[in-house]
């Protein structure tokens, strides 16, 4: 399982941020293997079309088939449906990567 | 007889079970009881921001029935601010797209899109799940 999780820099102790496809960073979470990978999000200004563009991205080069956010667009929500993502909602608007991974067992 | 009310579909579970007035009031009133489809017609026109004809389409029913869904939500929450009333998110006549879990130790909701058995949470893998029913 390989989850992605919008957070809003680059650190540990970052937050998760409250829109998924305009957030500026993400951390890929491999469950397996209980890695964590930083990476920018090259669509984070885009004007149109960044949902479809950002779960293409994250799908081929990530592998991921997980969206851990506060909250999701409808789009991306749409696309994600599509392409049989599992969607998970956290309740904790200012929760930090940190305190997720450490939920997840992984540091 | 009347019609039988049509199943609106919602895309993802309301986030609490209900608000309430915060301040002293005494005899609390009865609480209002907004339906899941009733929320999900505030969450998407007013919140989202789409147009009557995109709400009707992704919560699969006719215009003119979100339109009445939509004006018995808005008369609730009025009742409820104005009379100072807890509101009560359930009930109503609608189903979630897909089948969506709650997790009773982190608060997280996830849904289950390949339809496997779901034993533990995917964040912190406890078993004490709650199954979101309609």
């Amino acid at each position: 399982m390989r989850i992605v999780i919008p957070i809003s820099d680059k650190s540990k102790t970052s937050t998760v941020s409250k829109k998924f496809a305009r957030s500026p960073h993400f951390a890929v979470v491999d469950k397996t293997d209980r890695t964590v990978e930083v990476i920018e999000n090259p669509y984070a200004d885009l004007n149109l079309g960044v949902g479809k563009k950002l779960l293409n991205w994250l799908t081929k080069e990530y592998k991921v088939d997980t969206l851990l956010a506060f909250e999701l667009g409808l789009k991306v929500q749409q696309l994600a449906n599509e392409s049989k993502m599992q969607l998970i909602i956290i309740n904790e608007k200012k929760q930090t990567l940190k305190q997720l991974l450490s939920f997840m067992k992984i540091e | 007889m009347p019609r039988p009310r049509q199943i609106s579909k919602v895309q993802i579970p309301p986030r609490v079970r209900g608000f309430i007035p915060v301040g002293y009031y005494k005899d609390q009133s009865e609480p209002v009881q907004l339906n899941i489809e009733e929320y999900e017609a505030i969450r998407l026109l007013d919140y989202e921001g789409l147009s009557q004809v995109e709400a009707s389409h992704l919560m699969q029913i006719s215009r003119p029935t979100l339109t009445r869904i939509y004006e018995r939500a808005r008369k609730k929450i009025a009742t409820a601010l104005t009379e100072a009333h807890q509101i009560v998110i359930e009930g109503g006549n609608a189903i979630f797209n897909g089948s969506w879990f709650e997790c009773e130790r982190c608060n997280c909701k996830f849904n289950n899109p390949n339809e496997l058995p779901v034993q533990s949470c995917p964040v912190c893998e406890s078993f004490n799940l709650h199954h979101l029913e309609d």
